[in-house]
């Protein structure tokens, strides 16, 4: 049985360097960007500004699990102001906005359906699906990437899958 | 699952697969990491200097906004003062508000004003202090740091240690460690004041010997103004299940209707709910932590004043006990709390008067206690509002309120500011936005008014229909019949499960 009186820390003699922390936690910042964009290029690109921000922020110091969270909320952050951006460049820039091409080769059928339609997603709609089925996170620690509470996270996902089922309509759920 | 959900799965993973991902870092991260701070600090710094200079009391120079290379001798020491604390430091230092320096970050929804970091002190400016001062290198970079967080009260355990104390040395976890290497950490926590910090001194290996001796001078020479007005939370309780730390917090319900809120605080997530003062029975919340054979559960509640000890028998026949932790009289005079951590699995608890008598005893559900881990709510009947339905789940969100009728509602009513007679005879108030999930009981009823008989007869409702109206905040018709998405509720509680939703009726 554990301990209930005073709080344990493991002693830890290997210290990795800010190198390791890049390898170990990047990989997954990008790829989370990349579902939320659909953009593997811009991914790179917040992943990495999204690491930068969130290495520093000394906070971890004293939540040493959370540096995974605070990445997270970083790129979630990151991807959102970048849709927000990228509706202001599209008012001046007419004809000219990025759609999202998550892959290199193209899927048929309904999965291309489903694309597309996660593509037409607002924003943190998208960011909750994402954030709840390729993630995997509570709607707890999804709330917290998204900086809003648990049940706004369950009220975004409810609204995204009724606009993808709408959207796909040869989709039948069991 | 569905077919929708699985096929997004699917997507998600095929193309996350698909995404190119850095194998090795890029040339230069580390400097890459100080510029990146430097940039996003400065701002911060410069508005760190204004206010700090606006609130160390005594303070020979004032802070520069310019960040560089500090001088190596010491020299003389100056006083600062900052969020309560007063300290002497060598002049040419850095006292940091951390708020300006953004090292508190942003609130969270619900988010307790503690812990917080009130005080930083350094060599150097934010900007060099809490980049990566341990990878950029050069005169620049921080060699030392000191941050002084503010906890809720503890009232036992180390932390309640009375000032002065040690500093004792810190064991880093890797993943903290990044920007710091080969730094070493030394901490400290203790009361004083009524208030309780820990302070974490950081040193570069390159710090001087003369460097480290003003930083523990600095510690040291702190002293400790009271807070004002009385503690509004308290830790009584820490451990470790699982393998994770946690801490359990009482406080106040800020609706001031409920008495004590208790809170355990495990990793990066907390979990808590409130407790009436009159308790007849126990009525546990069970947090599970860790996964696997680690997994435990800690169970804890309140109790009336005069329990001195909580036993529980777990569902392996094993048995664990537990002094009950004082809760201070300006929290709640008429409750205690406890925390025991236990196997995964239902426990029949028992509480103990100070003869040995058991007073007063409770079971924590089935299912690892997961139905208690969210909140309840005392059984009897509550009003408020339903925030969500999880039809599948069996769960809703709800918020608590309270609706007022004659003379307390007029009282309320004219409080808030309105005048004359309140309208229609009721008030609600509703000040604390806290949300709890409550699990439906399986043989849960739904009672909606039928507003084609209006305003005595109801119907028992279809749960779905009612989780379509309440998320969309609009009525749902089937057939004649009405689901409102913005109505009040009763919901009455038995045994911690729901087994009524009410209509309210409003004109």
């Amino acid at each position: 049985m554990s301990q209930t009186t005073g709080i344990v820390r493991s002693a830890v003699d290997e210290r990795p360097d800010l190198d390791d922390l890049y390898v170990r936690y990047t990989p997954g910042a990008v790829r989370l960007a990349a579902l939320i964009t659909g953009d593997p290029d811009l991914a790179q690109d917040i992943a990495h500004d999204a690491f930068l921000r969130s290495v520093g922020r000394f906070r971890h110091l004293r939540q040493p699990e959370a540096f995974e969270a605070y990445l997270r909320r970083a790129v979630v952050n990151a991807c959102t102001s970048h849709f927000r951006r990228r509706k202001v460049e599209a008012a001046y820039l007419r004809g000219q906005s990025r759609h999202p091409a998550p892959v290199d080769e193209p899927d048929h059928g309904r999965r291309d359906e489903l694309r597309s339609a996660l593509a037409a997603l607002p924003p943190r709609q998208r960011a909750a699906v994402v954030l709840r089925y390729y993630a995997d996170l509570p709607e707890q620690q999804a709330g917290e990437a998204l900086g809003c509470s648990a049940a706004a996270v369950r009220s975004m996902v409810a609204r995204a899958m009724e606009s993808l089922r709408e959207r796909i309509p040869r989709s039948e759920d069991t | 699952m569905n077919d929708l959900e699985r096929d997004l799965r699917e997507v998600f993973h095929d193309d996350a697969l698909r995404v190119p991902t850095p194998a090795t870092p890029p040339e230069g991260l580390p400097r890459s990491a100080h510029r990146r701070q430097a940039v996003f600090l400065g701002l911060a710094g410069l508005a760190g200097a204004v206010v700090v200079a606006g609130v160390v009391v005594g303070a020979t120079t004032l802070l520069s906004t310019e960040s560089g290379p500090k001088p190596a001798a010491l020299g003389p020491t100056t006083t600062g003062t900052m969020n309560g604390i007063t300290i002497t430091y060598p002049q040419v230092w850095h006292l940091i508000d951390p708020d300006a320096a953004a090292l508190n970050g942003s609130p969270m929804m619900g988010e307790s004003p503690l812990p917080r970091i009130v005080l930083a002190l350094a060599p150097t400016q934010a900007p060099e202090t809490f980049g990566c001062p341990g990878q950029v290198g050069g005169d620049a970079a921080a060699t030392s740091l000191m941050t002084i967080q503010e906890e809720p009260l503890a009232v036992g355990g180390a932390a309640a240690t009375p000032w002065p104390v040690d500093l004792e040395t810190l064991n880093v976890d890797p993943s903290e460690s990044g920007c710091y290497p080969g730094w070493t950490f030394e901490r400290a926590g203790w009361t004083a004041s009524g208030r309780t910090f820990e302070a974490r001194i950081g040193f570069a290996p390159e710090a001087s010997d003369e460097e480290h001796d003003a930083m523990v001078a600095a510690f040291a020479s702190m002293t400790f103004e009271p807070s004002p007005g009385a503690p509004s939370s308290v830790t009584v309780a820490t451990g470790t299940a699982g393998g994770t730390d946690w801490s359990l917090i009482a406080g106040f319900d800020t609706t001031g209707k409920t008495g004590l809120t208790l809170t355990l605080y495990a990793g990066t997530t907390g979990s808590g709910t409130s407790f009436r003062s009159s308790l007849s029975a126990l009525h546990p919340f069970g947090q599970p932590l860790g996964h696997g054979s680690d997994r435990e559960v800690v169970v804890y509640g309140a109790v009336p004043v005069g329990v001195t000890r909580v036993e529980a028998t777990a569902a392996d026949g094993s048995v664990v006990s537990a002094d009950v932790a004082d809760v201070p009289d300006q929290i709640d005079p008429d409750l205690d709390a406890y925390a025991l951590v236990i196997p995964p699995g239902p426990a029949d608890l028992r509480g103990f008067d100070a003869s040995g008598e058991v007073v007063i005893e409770g079971t924590l559900g089935k299912g690892e206690g997961l139905i208690t881990t969210e909140a309840s709510l005392e059984d009897g009947r509550h009003f408020g509002y339903v925030r969500s339905v999880d039809p599948d789940r069996l769960t809703i969100d709800f918020d608590l309120a309270y609706f007022l009728s004659g003379k307390e509602a007029n009282d309320a009513y004219h409080a808030a500011g309105g005048t004359g007679p309140v309208p229609n005879d009721h008030f609600v108030v509703n000040d604390n936005p806290k949300l709890r999930t409550l699990h439906l009981s399986p043989d849960f009823r739904l009672r909606l008014l039928d507003w084609n008989q209006c305003c005595e007869t109801f119907f028992d409702g279809d749960l779905s229909l009612f989780a379509q109206a309440i998320e969309q905040q609009a009525d749902v018709t089937d057939g004649d019949l009405i689901y409102r998405g913005q109505s009040s509720w009763w919901i009455t509680v038995r045994d911690g499960l729901v087994t009524e939703i009410e209509e309210q009726y409003s004109p």
